[in-house]
């Protein structure tokens, strides 16, 4: 069994969801004046069928004066019957006779349909009702199935239960303010425990973390860490945060804590027996911020080359593991091998002996050599119109030894041994 | 009870000092016919070790078991040292980037250990790379770090490959490939000549194969390419 609620003249739109909560955990919202709830298991604490909407008549206060309330056996027929009788009005099961007399208007009809009724001379449900299925789905589609049922009070759906966003927050102020990190752990590690379990309960994990710490010199200490893949372990949230803090700690001891989980729904992947070798997420993302604490922030990702011929240009982003089953990388038909090249980062800043316009010999930190072959110069040169443009010329040059290197002249004059041919 | 019968009984009870029964390696080819008929591939659950001189062609060959790895769709990681990779040659040599995690350590030496150690231990990389290049006092690497990295990887299909001007790992080491100068290959008149590629030679150090060389013809980036 449903109940509808209607207030067409509602002042507090939370009003309805109050009243609803208070009879059932879930209900139906279909807009701003109108809930459904189901009302089954109120028949326990109320044998007799008519308290049930007087109960509920009494959540309505005297400035609310015209609220219909209708009990039927489903979703449909009780919003139908609430929006159009006044007052407390239950109907049986599949009593088409209290529908009988609404108009087709009183139905959401696409224009099509509509102008196929206003043709037929059907106005209303008992009309509705009487026509041929068959002969109505040959003509309207299966959309008529639907309409026939809910003109007849036999239409059978369950509710499109709309659930209260949850949160998983939670505050911690301490009595006296903390210094070290472990302290905070310990009391971090209880919360997280007891919201995980929340999240677990709810069939969530954690996109992320908010943690807000109130500092003892008045000014607050926030940090925002998002994973790319969701986790409900606390132990293995526990560790991001306590590596987070490791790399940024807070500068003056804490006074309270505000801890929120990012919900979202957990990823599950289904491995398949050919699937290759890849790091499990948590693990990974617990062993990432291990050495993102280690070498840095901007010292650890996926090299994603930039679309621009300016040497060395690229941009590290963060590795993400798809996992399950993956398309397999386009492997390179070209098997001939590719001379590797590295970088010297920074420059080696070089000596060099110009004979007839050609390196003849270069000096620099650990290279000092006769240059044998140079291949050169070739201009480089690009970005004029950006911030950052760039005007060398490059030599490709084999020393004495057989080093490979890659020479640089700057628009300046000075010389640069960029890297080596390895 | 016979003498043979007895024998063969003492033989067959447990014991701790007996050597483990070591299960045959998996290998991991690199698509270069030369090397992959010489020692097979690198050996997975294993160390492994590419030596030699700067412009030796170590990167070349450390790149081209990337891109057999990252093909695979397995994710590799690049510990860095020196800071030297280059993701263009190393994209046109065919590894999959969004499949490398690279970490640049500065020439911080403590934190790239580290860093391998932590990568090992999280497990689930196909290969991972210790790029140590032309660090000059990499003789001071105590012996225990090998031992430590060996041990997590033993029996799974990580390889963790090395990459330094002579050998580190020792006997850690189940793969030692020492590699040859490059004989660059130059082409065009004397006043424009172009790099167009090199000669590099690997020579297997462990196992040890006598007078064995396995020769790569290396082509250099152009601006065509």
């Amino acid at each position: 069994m449903y109940a509808c609620v209607y207030a067409p003249q509602l002042v507090d739109p939370n009003t309805l969801e109050e009243c609803a909560l208070s009879f059932s955990p879930s209900f139906e919202k279909r807009d701003a004046n109108t809930i459904v709830f189901g009302i089954t298991g109120l028949r326990l604490l109320y044998p007799q069928l008519e308290e049930i909407p007087r109960a509920i008549r009494k959540h309505f206060t005297a400035s609310t004066p015209s609220v219909n309330i209708a009990i039927a056996h489903s979703p449909d027929a009780a919003v139908l019957v609430a929006r159009h009788f006044n007052g407390i009005t239950i109907i049986s099961e599949g009593s088409a006779k209290a529908l009988e007399n609404l108009s087709v208007k009183a139905l959401t009809l696409s224009p099509e349909i509509a102008e196929a009724f206003d043709l037929w001379g059907i106005h209303t449900f008992r009309d509705i009702a009487e026509l041929p299925e068959a002969g109505m789905v040959a003509r309207l589609g299966p959309q008529a199935v639907e309409l026939q049922q809910m003109a007849s009070g036999l239409s059978r759906r369950p509710l499109l239960i709309e659930k209260a966003k949850e949160v998983f927050e939670d505050r911690v102020e301490f009595d006296e303010a903390i210094e070290l990190l472990e302290p905070l752990l310990f009391v971090l590690g209880r919360s997280l425990g007891d919201l995980c379990q929340k999240l677990r309960a709810s069939g969530m994990a954690a996109a992320g973390i908010d943690l807000k710490l109130d500092l003892d010199d008045g000014s607050d200490f926030e940090r925002r860490i998002r994973f790319p893949f969701p986790f409900e372990r606390s132990r293995t949230l526990l560790k991001l945060i306590n590596l987070d803090l490791i790399a940024h700690p807070p500068p003056a001891p804490i006074k309270a804590l505000a801890l929120r989980l990012v919900p979202t729904l957990p990823r599950v992947v289904q491995e398949g027996l050919l699937t290759p070798l890849s790091p499990e997420p948590d693990k990974l993302e617990v062993t990432l911020a291990r050495i993102r604490a280690l070498v840095g922030e901007g010292n650890l990702g996926v090299p994603q080359l930039l679309n621009t011929h300016r040497p060395d240009a690229f941009l590290l982003q963060p590795l993400e593991v798809v996992r399950g089953l993956r398309a397999p990388t386009s492997i390179s038909s070209d098997e001939r091998q590719k001379l590797a090249f590295r970088f010297f980062r920074p420059a080696l800043p070089a000596d060099v002996s110009i004979w007839l316009d050609r390196p003849q010999r270069v000096s620099a930190h650990g290279i000092r050599s006769k240059v044998v072959t140079a291949s050169g110069p070739w201009r480089a040169s690009g970005g004029w119109w950006t911030n950052i443009p760039w005007d060398r010329d490059e030599w490709d040059i084999e020393l004495a030894n057989g080093n490979l290197y890659r020479l640089c002249r700057e628009p300046d004059g000075s010389w640069k041994i960029e890297g080596a041919y390895d | 009870m016979g003498l043979l019968a007895a024998k063969k009984s003492r033989a067959e009870v447990y014991s701790p000092v007996r050597p483990l029964q070591r299960q045959p390696r998996e290998f991991l080819t690199t698509g270069i016919p030369s090397v992959d008929q010489l020692v097979g591939g690198f050996p997975r659950g294993a160390i492994s070790e590419i030596i030699g001189p700067e412009s030796s062609g170590r990167t070349t060959l450390l790149y081209r078991l990337l891109q057999a790895a990252t093909s695979n769709r397995e994710i590799c990681a690049y510990v860095d040292l020196a800071d030297s990779f280059d993701p263009r040659t190393a994209s046109w040599a065919g590894v999959a980037l969004s499949q490398l995690l690279w970490v640049r350590c500065h020439n911080n030496l403590e934190h790239a250990l580290k860093a391998v150690d932590y990568l090992l231990h999280g497990g689930g990389f196909g290969v991972v790379a210790l790029d140590i290049g032309r660090r000059r006092s990499e003789q001071r690497l105590a012996s225990s770090y090998w031992y430590r990295f060996r041990q997590p990887i033993e029996h799974t299909s990580t390889i963790l490959v090395v990459i330094a001007s002579e050998t580190l790992a020792r006997q850690c080491a189940a793969l030692r490939l020492e590699m040859r100068s490059v004989r660059p290959r130059w082409q065009g008149p004397s006043n424009a000549l172009l790099l167009r590629g090199a000669r590099i030679e690997a020579i297997p150090q462990k196992p040890f194969i006598a007078g064995s060389t396995a020769r790569i013809e290396a082509q250099a980036l152009t601006l065509g390419d």
